[in-house]
């Protein structure tokens, strides 16, 4: 026998079949023992899984809140609807009673729905109000803590930056000491060079000045010496 | 104006436009609709797929965080119920991993929570010998689901429990719609070879006249799944329901 592909029941377990693809299997259900055995076994599975039954959830405000609210007001609506209908079509002879009667439940559960709008409203705004001192509070402790720790490190900065500076400053002083040392060393230095050249100078200018005379003295005598031999002949 | 805000919430706004709200302004009331409107399915889900009511609140959570956290990578064309079960689905994945990488079993993680449930299940249940058998085959099923792999759970658990179409659960998982109903198809018949035995078992027990129980269990199984490989698996959760029972 052919039998359908293993996925062609799924659409069909879960009734998303097609009206021909439902007639084609439920045709071979009725000619196949092998299948329907199966089949009928994956339903009872399926039954079975319903046996696995969940706790409810906690029981929390916003969970009826919801639903009564929404039940109020469209209560609200429908006998408002009902009213407007009854006053339109009312013959001219008005039931007061039932009118007041009608006009009472109204109005109660319009007031039972603004009441619960109400209490709605002053839960929202207790939470905004809770929500906000929280993270003003928050906000204060970061911003003390933050306060705090720019200080302290401020401080260190402060601390780091004095010793560096007095670091430089011993620096420069020992600097200067060492340039004025080398200076003054040279000017020594400067002044027995200048001292010496003055006296060899004046050395030299002596012997000169001696020399000079001396030859000076010798002209003189030659001179002397030429007269002499030219009036002689 | 928050009243107004309220009311057009109440009647007309959908996931979509409220999501489309978080998205755009951040507005905490559209976020808390829904919230309120999906925590319910999302704690089931993640409850059926961990087996761990307690541990599916604290995802619930993580889920709707997560919601938040992402919402600008939220596609404005896309279904705002797909895109949650989408996260919910992965933080149970992620979470099914942490606990085998951890080597805890999640087949008892629950023990505790059948106890409860056992109380508050008390006023629904008629007489307390009905009321035991329930939870007895709660917890086989829970059991069974678990030793299911995760690709078939997720796929029973989104079309059965909560009743997704199986084209929701093709987008949900991102596979094409073939291998959503062959995965129906895969764990609806590993999750009957699982079942079977235990139930065949416990109406032989609830019925004296049953004893030739194993031989029926076995036939019954064999003959669904059309193959003979099933009395290896099918031996364990014999074992199990003892433990169970006794």
């Amino acid at each position: 026998m052919n039998h359908p592909k293993r996925e062609e029941w799924a659409p069909y377990l879960f009734d998303e079949a097609t009206a021909e693809e439902r007639r084609k299997l439920a045709a071979h259900l009725q000619n196949c023992p092998e299948c329907a055995a199966e089949i009928a076994g994956w339903q009872r599975s399926l039954k079975t899984l319903d046996r696995w039954k969940l706790p409810a959830a906690r029981a929390r405000s916003s969970q009826w809140a919801g639903p009564v609210l929404k039940w109020g007001i469209a209560a609200a609506l429908v006998l408002g609807a009902g009213f407007g209908l009854g006053r339109l079509s009312a013959p001219t002879t008005v039931d007061l009673n039932a009118m007041r009667a009608q006009t009472e439940a109204t109005i109660k559960s319009s007031l039972a729905s603004e009441m619960r709008k109400q209490f709605n409203a002053d839960v929202q705004a207790a939470l905004a109000a809770t929500r906000s001192q929280i993270t003003n509070e928050l906000r204060a402790q970061l911003n003390m803590m933050l306060t705090e720790a720019a200080n302290a490190s401020a401080t260190e900065t402060r601390r780091q930056l004095n010793e560096f500076v007095q670091a430089v400053h011993a620096a420069r002083e020992e600097d200067r000491r060492t340039t004025l040392l080398l200076f003054e060393k040279m000017q020594k230095q400067h002044c027995a060079d200048y001292l010496s050249l003055r006296s060899d100078l004046e050395t030299v200018a002596s012997l000169t000045d001696e020399e000079i005379r001396r030859a000076r003295q010798s002209l003189i005598q030659f001179a002397a010496n030429k007269s002499n031999q030219s009036s002689k002949p | 104006m928050r009243k107004m805000n309220f009311l057009s919430a109440l009647f007309s706004m959908t996931d979509e436009q409220a999501m489309w709200r978080v998205q755009t302004q951040e507005d905490h009331h559209a976020f808390a609709q829904l919230v309120e409107r999906w925590e319910e399915p999302i704690r089931r889900l993640c409850a059926r797929m961990t087996g761990d009511t307690h541990r599916a609140e604290d995802l619930k959570q993580e889920a709707f965080a997560r919601v938040f956290e992402k919402r600008k990578s939220f596609q404005p064309n896309a279904r705002f119920s797909t895109w949650l079960w989408r996260i919910a689905l992965n933080l149970c994945y992620d979470e099914l991993r942490r606990i085998n990488r951890r080597g805890e079993s999640p087949l008892d993680a629950d023990e505790s929570e059948s106890i409860a449930a056992r109380c508050e299940f008390a006023a629904e249940t008629p007489t307390p010998d009905a009321q035991l058998a329930g939870q007895e085959e709660g917890e086989l099923v829970r059991r069974a689901l678990l030793r299911l792999p995760e690709i078939y759970r997720s796929v029973l658990v989104l079309r059965h429990y909560e009743n997704l179409k199986l084209r929701e659960i093709a987008e949900v998982l991102e596979i094409p719609e073939g291998t959503v109903n062959s995965r129906i198809a895969e764990g609806l018949a590993r999750l009957t070879r699982i079942l079977e035995p235990q139930f065949d078992d416990r109406q032989g027990r609830a019925n004296p006249m049953h004893s030739n129980v194993a031989v029926n269990a076995g036939r019954r199984t064999g003959s669904a799944s059309g193959s003979q490989d099933i009395s290896a698996p099918a031996s364990r959760p014999g074992l199990q329901l003892q433990k169970v029972l006794l």
